[in-house]
């Protein structure tokens, strides 16, 4: 793959995206496909299909974020991942590489659960400044443009089923819980120039056929393939400059050689996920913006969320194989409403998600007490073995949120990030429920022995620069774009304003879709 | 990391563990932050090698125990572990005996008593030494593809087409 145009530092006409991921990555592919031009600034490094192998530690190290960052707080991460507060991929398509393809839309509900369940204490619940009506066309053209199974946007059918489906499947029957398959990014027929899934596994550790998708080898080379988007691998972005009406002008960044480099910008997006994009506006504070830029509100890294999660992995008499196949290939959707009698507000996916021996070595009991017999014994067990992973919409709180370390710097010379973190009690709660939710199902299909691990680090990162219809109350307004700086968007998942009870990617696409649409409409105005 | 081993047992260790550094930064970040240790072990003399690589043995099949595992792997990690980081395991072991000698009159090797030994490695599982030989076997043993088989692990699929076509779904003991 090569660059096929290359743009001027000087040139102050370009739209520049930082990150290259699910956001990122689409809003430079809908620009490009609609004649904007844009530099894409990637902090990681390219990676080819044959860079991924069927190894879980392996990719880990090789496709993972692992500049400094600190965990902080009351969740259990502070203790037990203290240096790994998020789970998401340093590399040209970001995270994409990494999700497992799970394309769930969020529920009308969930862009209303202020209104929806009055003030909660503790939590800084707002409603969204759109409406399920208002992206649903966008998720319509999310799915087509993703692939995803089993909708009417594509018309394809689901994959296979697999053993731990099947098992999953008869003990929703058998309990009354809903099964559903997954709607999933990854090809079950050859489409759009990618192969049919093969049911390798390892969807985690980057596909290695490309059926699932990812801007890698889908929005990227088709924004480079018009010659109007330009990408920089290994480009670490350190601040973005404004001039004196507090318009951005440009951006600071680390070039493949280490080299300063400051390239000029009419617009800027920001999608550098949950903890990189505040962090780097916390890093553009200057003497007009001296709580960072964008930040009038004061809302910039806080309500970081992830989901509410956790595993559950059921021990049966016989074997089930889950590293068969796809890594999430179903759901138990029952609880996904919104029911307060259950004693939590919001709702929880359960999802069907297998784990190789190496991670489940890690995760099964994570922590420096995690070794033992009752360790050893239950990996033993692993061909026997089911497992769920919970997710489960997280409540928004201000105190939890992304700051800059005071002291600690990164290898650029940039403050760290320190992400702080507690459980709401509506999270506890909830957390509760679907254990014993999940010892309900797995009772029914014979297991015989259970294991309740804790939360993973997040792969899924939302909130800490919200969207809100006033300026006070967020960082950005429907479009994602920012109240205070007219030409500066965040097109990540930090615009979210709640988590709702499902993957973010799906819905972190439909708005990089709408928000590009409405980006290039003001370009070609100029009203931008 | 001392690099006085010859490179072969160098890269059987990195086969052996999957990724050499994955240790150490899966120490530091997925298990935990390793703190500094009130190591009082500095000033007791180091045990002989042949002490240390009986002791790791035991210590080894502590942490992960499985009757099917032959004692061949559980060496071959810890002594891989102990040549390259000969300061932090001799003295962790020297820690270790004293703890033993003082809780229980005689050195770890000799407890005999499961749930004694137990017991003592629990309150050193926050150490430095403790977790680095802990991380070691985790890799060793359940990163280990020569081991996947015994555990009815897989691993790497795709160089045989996936599941596709190969026991995707053959789950006959369960039925609608």
């Amino acid at each position: 793959m090569t660059n096929t145009v290359k743009f001027d530092l000087d040139d102050d006409d370009l739209v520049v995206i930082i990150g290259s991921g699910a956001g990122g990555g689409t809003v430079a592919n809908e620009l490009a496909q609609k004649g904007v031009r844009s530099v894409v600034l990637e902090a990681g490094k390219r990676f080819t299909l044959e860079d991924f192998k069927n190894s879980e530690w392996e990719m880990f190290m090789k496709l993972s974020w692992l500049d400094k960052r600190i965990s902080a707080g009351g969740w259990h991460h502070a203790k037990n991942h203290s240096g790994l507060p998020a789970w998401i991929v340093k590399g040209v398509g970001g995270s994409s590489i990494h999700w497992a393809g799970v394309s769930l839309r969020f529920k009308p509900h969930e862009f209303k659960m202020k209104s929806t369940n009055g003030h909660i204490e503790g939590a800084n619940v707002a409603d969204w400044p759109i409406s399920y009506d208002d992206i649903a066309p966008y998720y319509e053209k999310a799915e087509d443009k993703m692939g995803v199974t089993g909708t009417k946007a594509t018309g394809m059918p689901d994959l296979p089923e697999s053993s731990h489906t099947k098992l999953h499947r008869i003990a929703a029957e058998r309990t009354g819980m809903t099964f559903a398959n997954a709607p999933m990014a990854i090809n079950s027929v050859a489409r759009d120039g990618r192969p049919a899934c093969q049911q390798i596994g390892f969807c985690m550790q980057g596909c290695r056929i490309g059926a699932k998708w990812s801007t890698m080898y889908t929005e990227l080379p088709r924004a480079e393939e018009t010659g109007l988007c330009e990408i920089r691998a290994n480009s670490m972005v350190q601040k973005i400059a404004h001039d004196a009406d507090g318009r951005a002008t440009g951006v600071h960044y680390t070039d493949e050689k280490g080299n300063k480099k400051f390239q000029k910008a009419r617009v800027v997006c920001v999608a550098g996920n949950s903890i990189e994009s505040p962090r780097l506006l916390l890093n553009s504070a200057s003497k007009k913006f001296p709580d960072g830029l964008a930040n009038s509100s004061g809302q910039v890294g806080r309500n970081y969320m992830g989901h509410v999660t956790g595993g559950v992995y059921g021990v049966f008499p016989k074997p089930v194989n889950m590293h068969r196949g796809t890594s999430v290939p179903s759901l138990i959707t029952s609880e996904q409403r919104n029911d307060p009698d259950r004693g939590f507000v919001a709702g929880y996916s359960l999802e069907v998600l297998a784990l190789g021996l190496g991670f489940l070595s890690a995760f099964l009991k994570p922590g420096s007490s995690g070794w033992g017999r009752e360790v050893s014994e239950a990996l033993e067990n692993y061909q026997n073995m089911a497992g769920v992973w919970i997710c489960g919409e997280d409540l928004p709180v201000e105190n939890n949120r992304i700051t800059l370390h005071p002291t600690e710097k990164d290898q650029h010379g940039l403050p760290v990030p320190v992400v702080t973190k507690t459980d709401h009690n509506n999270d506890l709660v909830m957390r509760n429920h679907a254990y014993a939710q999940m010892a309900k199902l797995y009772k029914s299909v014979g297991a015989t022995k259970l294991h309740n691990l804790p939360a993973y680090p997040s792969s899924h990162n939302m909130g800490t620069n919200r969207m809100s219809e006033k300026a006070s109350d967020g960082v950005v307004n429907k479009w994602g774009q920012s109240h205070d700086v007219p030409n500066l968007f965040i097109s990540d998942g930090s615009q979210f304003v709640t988590s709702g009870a499902v993957n973010p990617t799906l819905t972190i696409v439909a708005l990089a879709i709408r928000q590009a649409e409405h980006i290039a409409k003001l370009v070609k105005t100029n009203a931008l | 990391m001392n690099n006085k081993n010859s490179s072969i047992s160098r890269r059987k260790f990195l086969g052996s563990v999957g990724c050499g550094v994955a240790g150490t930064v899966v120490a530091t970040t997925m298990i935990g932050s390793v703190t500094a240790s009130e190591n009082k072990a500095s000033t007791i003399s180091m045990p002989d090698s042949g002490h240390i690589s009986q002791t790791m043995l035991k210590l080894a099949k502590d942490i992960y125990p499985h009757e099917m595992l032959e004692n061949k792997y559980y060496q071959k990690i810890v002594d891989n572990l102990a040549k390259q980081e000969k300061k932090l395991i001799g003295e962790g072991i020297a820690m270790l005996d004293q703890l033993s000698n003082e809780k229980l009159g005689q050195p770890f090797l000799n407890v005999g008593y499961e749930p004694d030994r137990i017991r003592i490695l629990r309150s050193i599982e926050d150490n430095p030494f403790f977790i680095k030989v802990r991380t070691a076997l985790m890799f060793g043993i359940y990163d280990n593809k020569d081991l996947f088989h015994l555990f009815g692990y897989q691993g790497s699929s795709w160089e045989k087409g996936g599941y596709k076509n190969r026991g995707l779904n053959e789950l006959d003991w369960l039925n609608d």
